[in-house]
C-alpha cells in the first residue's frame, strides 16, 4: 500500500494543479465526528482471531478542506455544486486488538443531489485514500483465522461513500449529518485481506470561506454529446492462492497462500458515449495478465506447501481477454468508472474465467491524460487486484 | 507543458518499476528436462548427447551394468569414467547436457549405462543401452570335480510326477502293469563361484562354454564309485538350467491292477539336491593369463522312481 500512497500524492498534486488553473471562489472547511457500526462481514471482526476479540463499533473524527470552481470556468458552469478536496481522519475501533486505530488521508469529492428547502440540501460525497496504522498479522498463517493477530497490511485503501443533509445556519456556516459506508482493503496485495466494512453516522460543521457563489443551475448549453475512447494501461502486485490438493479428486481443496507477490497488468480500450457532462456509458475490451494465475496444476510436488515452488505456467494461462459494460460519473478532475464484464478468452483455467467487476477512479492530469486507480473483483465476491495506471482519453472535449 | 511531460515520464517509469518489482520469480523454478530418458550406444554410434536443462542440474549415481556385474563411475571433475576389464566409457558434463562416449564394450550381451539427473526439486532416470563393440572368449583349459565327496541339501529335495495312466472305466481284466523304460530324465543344475565378487569367476561360471559334468555312478553300473566322469556335458551357467541324462534310476517294479475299478496309476521321480566342488582353469581375457577359479556344481538329480495306484 506504500505505492498507493504515492498514487494518492500524485492525485493530490494533479488536483492542486487543476485548482490553480482555475479561479477557486469558494473554500470549505468541515469537521465531523462519527460513530459506526462495523458490519460482521468477515470472520476476523466477528472474533475469529488469536484474541477472540470482536470488533463491532468504531468512532472517528475528520477534518476536510475542499473548494469549488469559479462559475466562470467550464467546470464551474457544468458542475456548479461540485466540491473537491482533501481530508484527514482518525478511526478508533472497538475492539482494536486486531484492527489497530488507523488514520485516513484521502481525496474527496461531493455535490448536491437535491434542494429539500431553502436551507436544507441533500448532498453526496465520496472519499478515496489510504488508511494507515492497521495492525499487521505477524507470525501466523494468514489463512488460519484462528491464529491471525492483525491484517495483511499496515496501510489499506480507504473507500467511502456518504449521503448527508446540509442545513445552512447562516450564509457561511452549516450543520451536516449523514450516513456513510466505508470499505477498508489492501486490494489483495497481502493476506489476510477479508475487507472491513463500516456504516457510519456522522455529524459535522461546515464553514464556507472566501467568495460565496450564488445558487445556480448547471449550464450545459455548449456541451455536445459525443464519443470518447479511453485507453488505460495499468499494473499492480497481488497475492495468489493455490490448491495443494489439486488433481486429487477424492480430497477436499486445501487452499494455501503462495509466498511473495505476483505482477498483474493489463489494458482497457473503453469507448464511452458522453450523454452529458456528468454521465457516460459504453463497453470496454479488457485484457489482463496475471503472473500468478492458474498455478495449482504447476505445483512442484517435491516442495512443501509452506514454501511451494511452481513451474512457470504457459503464457496463455496467465492472460485473459474480456468484455465489460461501463458507466462513468464524471465530475471536475475525477471520474468514477464502474464496470461489469465477462471473460471471452481465458484458456488457462478458472482463475481468469467468468464474471469480473471493476471500480476505477480516474484523476485527470490534463484533459486527455489521467491517472487510473482501480480495483477488480472476481465473480462478485472474490478479491481480485489493484489496477494502478495511466490512461489517455481520445476525443476528449 | 514541459512540467507535465516530465511528470508523465516519471509516472510511467514509476509504474513500470513497480510492475517489474512485483514479479514473483522466487516461487518459480525451471522444470528439469532431458531430451531422452533412454538411448543407445554401440559399434555404429559411439557418441550420444543428452540435452539437459532446468535449474542447477547435476548428474548423480552413474553406474554400468554388464556381464561383469555393476560398476560405479568415477567422477573426475565433471567427467564420469567407467573403466572395467572389458568396457570403457566416459560421460562429460557440459552446460547444455551430457556427452557420453563409448570407447569399448567387450561383452557377450548388451550392457546398460544408468544415471540420474537431478536438480533441487526433480529427478530423471536415464538408461542407455550399450551394445557390444566386440566380444570376449573365455578359453576353458581344464575342469575338475572332487568326486569322492559331495554335499546334500535335503530341504531342496522334491518329488515330481512323471506320467499318469488313467483308467476311468476300469480294466477289463486284472493285469500286472509295468511302466515302460524311459530314455532320459532332466537334471537341473547351476554353477556357483565360491567368491561371487570375483568378476573373472563370474565370467567363467557364466560363460556358456560347454564342459563335462559328473554322472552318478550306480546308474551306469559302477557300484564302487558314486560319481564318475562319463560322457555328459552341460554349459557353464549361473542360472538354473537343465540337461537330459540317459543315466537314470531303474524303473519301479510292476504293480497288480484289479479289473473293473476306475483307477489311475502314476510314476513319480524323487529328486535329490546335491553339490560337488569344482575347479575350472581358464584364460583371463583381461590379462591373457591362466587362472583357476573354484566353485560348486549344484544339481537336482533324479534318484528314484516310484509308482502309485489311486482308485477313484
Amino acid at each position: 500500500m506504500k505505492k498507493t500512497a504515492s498514487i494518492l500524492t500524485a492525485a493530490m498534486l494533479a488536483f492542486s494543479a487543476a485548482a490553480a488553473d482555475s479561479t477557486a471562489v469558494s473554500h470549505r472547511l468541515e469537521i465531523s465526528a462519527r460513530g459506526a457500526y462495523v458490519m460482521p462481514s468477515n470472520k476476523i471482526v466477528k472474533g475469529e482471531n488469536r484474541y477472540g476479540a470482536t470488533t463491532t463499533a468504531a468512532f472517528g473524527a475528520a477534518a476536510e478542506y475542499s473548494f469549488s470552481f469559479s462559475p466562470k470556468s467550464r467546470y464551474g458552469r457544468y458542475y456548479p455544486y461540485a466540491y473537491q478536496g482533501i481530508g484527514v481522519g482518525f478511526v478508533g475501533f472497538s475492539s482494536s486488538k486486531v484492527t489497530g486505530n488507523p488514520v485516513n488521508v484521502y481525496v474527496l469529492q461531493g455535490s448536491r443531489i437535491a434542494n429539500l428547502s431553502e436551507r436544507l440540501t441533500l448532498d453526496y460525497e465520496w472519499n478515496f485514500g489510504i488508511s494507515a496504522g492497521w495492525k499487521k498479522n505477524r507470525g501466523a498463517e494468514p489463512y488460519d483465522y484462528t491464529e491471525v493477530n492483525g491484517f495483511g497490511s499496515h496501510v489499506n485503501a480507504y473507500i467511502d461513500l456518504g449521503f448527508k443533509l446540509n442545513y445552512a445556519l447562516s450564509e457561511r456556516v452549516s450543520l451536516t449529518a449523514g450516513l456513510n459506508l466505508s470499505h477498508f482493503s489492501n486490494g489483495n496485495t497481502d493476506y489476510p485481506n477479508p475487507g472491513v466494512n463500516v456504516v457510519w453516522g456522522k455529524v459535522g460543521v461546515l464553514w464556507k470561506l472566501g467568495d460565496i457563489p450564488q445558487l445556480r443551475r448547471p449550464d450545459w448549453s455548449d456541451y455536445d454529446s459525443h464519443m470518447s475512447y479511453d485507453v488505460t494501461v495499468y499494473g499492480a502486485w497481488r497475492k495468489n492462492l493455490f490448491d495443494w490438493n489439486y488433481g486429487h479428486e477424492v480430497l477436499e481443496p486445501d487452499i494455501r497462500v503462495i509466498p511473495g507477490h505476483f505482477a498483474v497488468g493489463g489494458f482497457n480500450f473503453n469507448p464511452l458515449w458522453h450523454f452529458n457532462p456528468m454521465f457516460s456509458a459504453g463497453a470496454s475490451l479488457d485484457f489482463q495478465y496475471d503472473e500468478g494465475a492458474n498455478l495449482s496444476p504447476y505445483f512442484v510436488p517435491t516442495t512443501l506447501p509452506d514454501n511451494p515452488k511452481f513451474y512457470r505456467q504457459p503464457f496463455s494461462h496467465r492472460v485473459m481477454a474480456g468484455l465489460s459494460v461501463r458507466a462513468e460519473l464524471q465530475m471536475p478532475v475525477f471520474s468514477v468508472n464502474i464496470g461489469i464484464g465477462h471473460s471471452l478468452w481465458a484458456p488457462g483455467g478458472e482463475d481468469l474465467r467468468g464474471w469480473y467487476q471493476m471500480f476505477t477512479l480516474k484523476t485527470f492530469l490534463t484533459r486527455n491524460l489521467y491517472l487510473s486507480t482501480g480495483y477488480r473483483l472476481v465473480r462478485f465476491r472474490n478479491p481480485g487486484n489493484l489496477m494502478l495506471g495511466l490512461g489517455w482519453r481520445f476525443n476528449a472535449r | 507543458m514541459k512540467n507535465r511531460l516530465l511528470s508523465f515520464r516519471i509516472l510511467v517509469i514509476t509504474i513500470l518499476t513497480l510492475g517489474l518489482a512485483s514479479c514473483n520469480d522466487d516461487v518459480f523454478i525451471e522444470p528439469l528436462k532431458v531430451s531422452a530418458e533412454s538411448g543407445e550406444l554401440g559399434p555404429d554410434q559411439k557418441e550420444l548427447f543428452i540435452d539437459i536443462s532446468g535449474g542447477d542440474w547435476v548428474v548423480k549415481n552413474m553406474w554400468f551394468y554388464d556381464d561383469e556385474g555393476q560398476t560405479y563411475a568415477n567422477n573426475n571433475n565433471g567427467t564420469f569414467e567407467i573403466h572395467t576389464a572389458f568396457s570403457e566409457l566416459s560421460a562429460l558434463v557440459k552446460s547444455k547436457g551430457l556427452e557420453i562416449n563409448l570407447i569399448k564394450c567387450l561383452n557377450n550381451n548388451p550392457a546398460s549405462l544408468c544415471f540420474t539427473v537431478t536438480n533441487e526439486y526433480d529427478t530423471r532416470d536415464i538408461v542407455v543401452t550399450v551394445f557390444p563393440t566386440g566380444s570376449y572368449d573365455i578359453e576353458i583349459q581344464d575342469v575338475s570335480y572332487v568326486l569322492d565327496q559331495w554335499g546334500g541339501f535335503p530341504n531342496e529335495d522334491f518329488t515330481s510326477q512323471v506320467i499318469t495312466y488313467a483308467y476311468p472305466q476300469g480294466l477289463a481284466e486284472a493285469t500286472s502293469f509295468a511302466f515302460p523304460q524311459l530314455d532320459d530324465m532332466p537334471v537341473l543344475y547351476r554353477f556357483e563361484p565360491w567368491n561371487e565378487d570375483d568378476i573373472f569367476a563370474r565370467l567363467v561360471f557364466g560363460s556358456g562354454v560347454v564342459v563335462p559334468v559328473p554322472t552318478y555312478g550306480p546308474f551306469i553300473g559302477d557300484k564302487l564309485n558314486f560319481w564318475i566322469m562319463a560322457d555328459e556335458k552341460a554349459e557353464l551357467t549361473m542360472s538354473r538350467k537343465h540337461f537330459f541324462s540317459p543315466y537314470i534310476p531303474p524303473m519301479p517294479a510292476a504293480v497288480d491292477l484289479p479289473a473293473g475299478r476306475p483307477l489311475d496309476v502314476s510314476l513319480y521321480c524323487y529328486y535329490e539336491s546335491i553339490g560337488l566342488q569344482c575347479s575350472i582353469k581358464a584364460v583371463n581375457p583381461a590379462t591373457g593369463l591362466s587362472e583357476t577359479v573354484k566353485g560348486r556344481l549344484r544339481m537336482m538329480m533324479p534318484m528314484k522312481f516310484t509308482s502309485e495306484v489311486q482308485f477313484r
